[in-house]
């Protein structure tokens, strides 16, 4: 039986790192690959963008029937990973069929303390059936952000409505899965920075892209999925037809994120890329495009920024 | 000319849970296409009113894709025979989403604001009026055009066309580009030469 490791060491890991890491284990999706073991140690932190990833990952493969072990090493008592896990939901939106050791939480800290942390918003499934979209979640996450880090400012407010509302819409509108995607948010009170991060399983964003550059592109029919990248997020593309005026979220999102100086991480099947504001758009020679990360599927973005650099 | 007016809430066709202030904020293709269709029903249900006032009152936050699924293609489908101003809208980043929809679907739309967000700085993508702004860039031979009526609240076709020494049917040919491109409507009037012509005036 072929198994992939993913090993977590006692350390932090925020997307890029989860990506350098993962990179190195041998692709679980692989047909010979029956079984991905995944250990976590008693010091390991994550930042939300990471266990988000993680999380879809683990869904994903036991979905194509993949054996999934999740394993918690030391006393979990003392695992600060296995304890926020429990906190923020990760566990309340894994697949059961992971297997997890020791054991699953006996009960689910999410959602006893829901919506009382002043740091964290929970993990919220972006469903994506009909009729069973949830208008609240852009909402919530932005009410509970701008309450605890002392800004009173409308546009601000507005601004980052406008990024939650399209990554969500996003989800609904080009995954293509019936697996839900996930939204999340995280005040990290000590270095003050804020993580927005929305997930999903579908087919990837350039994926639902390409078919319909003939139509509606077609001088970027040939255009690598670095230009699809740095297009979608300066011009805005579309998979629908033109005359329905759809494609500029993403690109106004990525405007008010430039002007608040936030960092973008893209990850879609095949690419990860970092985008770094540069003057007044997010440039090709700042971006960080990952060599050949291991298989993923669907769209992962976050953008990630600080208090001391909001524009307010 | 008079032009009917009715004013209608946006608030009150958006089937969501309030913030804890109260207001509403609106987000998404599907969310934006619902409100759509309810809105629809009331516009189609006042086949006499020319121009619909669409307040903003209540609604705290929007997306870019929220506004124009709910009010910019019903306008754009509307146009020429009813037209759509938005008004009480909160802060510049509500304007700028707003114009995000104007810019994709090619379609102008009309704004009035307050005085504090008038003097925001919204580029050369639009036309402004005192409190009037059309958000949209109308080619650079009929933008005169557009600022005339606006300037005048209103002029028919023969007025139009003496003031750019036009002729009367090139006149009228730019005027209902005009029109069809949301910056304008126009009525049917008795002409002082007898006959009928087209009466222009701004969507406000």
């Amino acid at each position: 039986m072929l198994i992939s490791n993913l090993h977590f060491e006692n350390k932090w890991y925020n997307a890029s790192e989860f990506e350098e890491l993962y990179a190195q284990s041998a692709n679980p999706f692989h047909p010979t690959c029956e079984k991905f073991h995944i250990i976590i140690e008693q010091r390991t932190g994550m930042l939300m963008d990471s266990i988000l990833r993680l999380l879809c990952l683990c869904n994903q493969l036991v979905a194509v029937k993949k054996i999934v072990i999740l394993q918690f090493n030391g006393n979990i008592n003392l695992n600060n990973t296995y304890s926020y896990f429990n906190r923020c939901g990760f566990f309340d939106n894994l697949d059961i069929d992971v297997d997890v050791i020791p054991c699953v939480p006996g009960s689910s800290l999410a959602k006893i303390y829901n919506g009382n942390s002043q740091t964290l918003v929970e993990i919220a499934p972006i469903k994506t059936q009909p009729d069973k979209q949830d208008l609240s979640i852009p909402s919530k996450l932005c009410n509970r952000l701008m309450a605890n880090i002392g800004i009173d400012d409308d546009d601000f407010s507005n601004e980052l409505f406008t990024i939650l509302g399209e990554l969500c819409d996003n989800v609904w509108q080009h995954s293509n899965s019936v697996s839900p995607g996930f939204a999340c948010l995280q005040f990290y009170r000590r270095t003050k920075k804020i993580i927005i991060t929305v997930s999903d399983s579908g087919i990837g964003l350039l994926n639902s892209l390409r078919p319909h550059l003939a139509t509606n592109y077609p001088e970027l029919v040939k255009a690598s999925d670095h230009d699809l990248v740095m297009t979608m997020f300066r011009d805005g593309l579309s998979s629908k037809p033109l005359e329905t005026g759809r494609g500029a979220g993403l690109s106004r999102s990525a405007k008010y994120a430039l002007a608040h100086n936030m960092h973008l991480h893209l990850r879609t099947s095949n690419l990860s890329v970092t985008l770094i504001p540069a003057s007044t758009e997010y440039q090709a020679n700042v971006a960080e495009f990952q060599n050949e990360p291991n298989h993923l599927n669907g769209t992962h973005i976050s953008f990630e920024f600080t208090l001391n650099n909001l524009k307010v | 000319m008079n032009q009917n007016k009715l004013t209608l809430q946006l608030a009150d066709f958006m089937s969501v849970e309030c913030n804890p202030d109260g207001t509403k904020d609106g987000w998404g293709v599907e969310f934006g296409e619902s409100v759509r269709d309810a809105l629809s029903q009331q516009v189609n249900a006042h086949p006499e009113i020319d121009i619909f006032e669409i307040s903003f009152k209540g609604i705290k936050r929007i997306d870019v894709s929220f506004p124009r699924e709910a009010v910019l293609y019903l306008a754009k489908l509307k146009a020429g025979k009813q037209g759509f101003v938005l008004t009480d809208l909160q802060t510049r980043t509500q304007i700028e989403n707003i114009d995000g929809g104007v810019h994709r679907l090619d379609f102008a739309a009309n704004l009035i604001v307050s005085d504090d967000i008038q003097n925001i700085s919204l580029g050369a993508d639009c036309i402004v009026n005192g409190n009037h702004i059309i958000l949209g860039k109308p080619s650079k031979t009929n933008r005169p055009l557009v600022e005339y009526v606006l300037r005048k609240n209103g002029a028919p076709t023969s007025e139009i066309a003496k003031e750019f020494d036009l002729q009367v049917n090139n006149a009228s040919n730019k005027l209902k580009q005009l029109v069809d491109e949301g910056f304008l409507l126009r009525k049917e009037q008795s002409a002082a030469t007898g006959g009928v012509e087209f009466y222009y005036y701004p969507i406000k």
